[in-house]
């Protein structure tokens, strides 16, 4: 079973909510991710992901200010709820021991390769 | 809300088409961030920014974001009430002692009132089977005898109903005189039973009221005519016709059974007499 989902996608926006901790909206996150990791990220793709993790639990909202230049609409800002914090460290952990089993001999191979 | 400023808002039929299309819940967010990066991208160009505008919006049409096909309201309250009795039932399992002294008491409670229900409407009927029981009344004795006073005594003398009719046979329809019986052997060739009766004035069925299965209520016109109840027919003579049969009184005198009436119910005057 799988314990807690997360896409790859969805693996960075949750990073980055927590990296720009209380700044984080979509504007923000978008920047972020554009500027930090240089790709491309698309408005449809992250309102999905944001709005997929919310359903799980693993992120949370409230509404923000609304500032002249979003025309009066509020501000959705995230936060990483405890859930959220399990998940992402379980993909971690999920990570590290992955690693840790790779033989050295076989990263060699490639760097060599 | 802060005015918006037409010139400054990115192509509306791209706008639109995206709240029609949008979650309600989301929508307003979403437009947000929409315009704030429009607003941003303005700035190096109004076709470019038009342009990644209308690409935004047509990669947000996408299943998380579309709103559902039909408004998701409830429309009725079968969710709630199952919640109160799953609520309900859980309390009554934890604390089982609580719940029987609880439920056991109601129910205990419920049985006494209904039990004190069925005797108060056995009482307030009494005697309603009579159609005229508000205008029947029976004459009883009053009086003062060596210094005593009695009351409520039913044996009275016979020229009394020569003297009710006389003095107040105006406002008297019937006069019923009723006298002794009690338990009496009625006898055919082959049967005999005991039964409680009463010798009564040939104007005791229409007086009470009493309903006739067989014969009419004048079935006492004659002095050698009785009348009796569907269950003594019943017991005496099974399922011969009553009517016209001869039984004897006491084993001595012989009677002409002339109707049978219905039973009376068991809250009447009258529900001794078979």
């Amino acid at each position: 079973m799988k314990k807690y989902q997360l896409g790859e996608f969805e693996e960075v926006v949750i990073l980055t909510v927590g990296v720009l901790y209380n700044e984080a909206y979509g504007i923000s996150i978008k920047k972020d991710i554009e500027t930090r990791l240089k790709r491309k990220v698309s408005m449809g793709a992250l309102h999905t992901a944001l709005k997929r993790m919310e359903d799980k639990g693993y992120l949370k909202s409230h509404e923000g200010e609304a500032t002249e230049e979003r025309a009066g609409r509020p501000k959705k800002y995230f936060e990483i709820t405890a859930l959220g914090k399990k998940a992402i460290e379980y993909t971690k952990e999920t990570r590290e021991q992955l690693w840790n089993l790779i033989p050295k001999v076989a990263l060699q191979v490639k760097i060599a390769g | 809300m802060i005015h918006e400023d037409k010139k400054a808002l990115p192509p509306m039929i791209a706008l639109r088409f995206f709240r029609w299309y949008c979650h309600p819940k989301l929508r307003i967010h979403i437009e947000g961030d929409l315009i704030e990066l429009y607003k941003e991208r303005r700035r190096t160009g109004k076709v470019g920014a038009d342009l990644k505008f209308i690409a935004d919006v047509a990669l947000l049409c996408r299943p998380g974001i579309i709103r559902p096909p039909a408004p998701k309201t409830s429309i009725n309250t079968y969710g709630m009430y199952k919640s109160y009795f799953k609520i309900g039932w859980r309390n009554l399992i934890k604390n089982k002692a609580y719940s029987v002294i609880n439920i056991g008491g109601l129910a205990l409670g419920i049985a006494v009132a209904m039990m004190i229900g069925l005797w108060v409407t056995d009482e307030l009927t009494f005697n309603h089977y009579h159609e005229n029981y508000k205008r029947v009344a029976q004459v009883m004795k009053d009086q003062t005898y060596e210094g005593k006073h009695y009351r409520g005594n039913t044996y009275l003398q016979y020229p009394l109903i020569n003297a009710l009719k006389t003095t107040y046979g105006s406002s008297l329809k019937y006069v019923v005189p009723m006298m002794g019986g009690g338990e009496t052997v009625l006898s055919t060739l082959d049967k005999k039973l005991t039964r409680r009766g009463t010798f009564v004035g040939e104007d005791a069925p229409e007086m009470l009221s009493m309903k006739m299965i067989n014969g009419n209520r004048n079935a006492l016109k004659d002095i050698n005519a009785i009348i009796i109840s569907k269950s003594t027919a019943k017991a005496l003579l099974g399922n011969i016709d009553p009517v016209g049969q001869v039984i004897k009184l006491n084993g001595t005198r012989d009677v002409t059974i002339n109707g049978v009436y219905e039973d009376f119910p068991d809250n009447s005057e009258f529900t001794r007499v078979d």
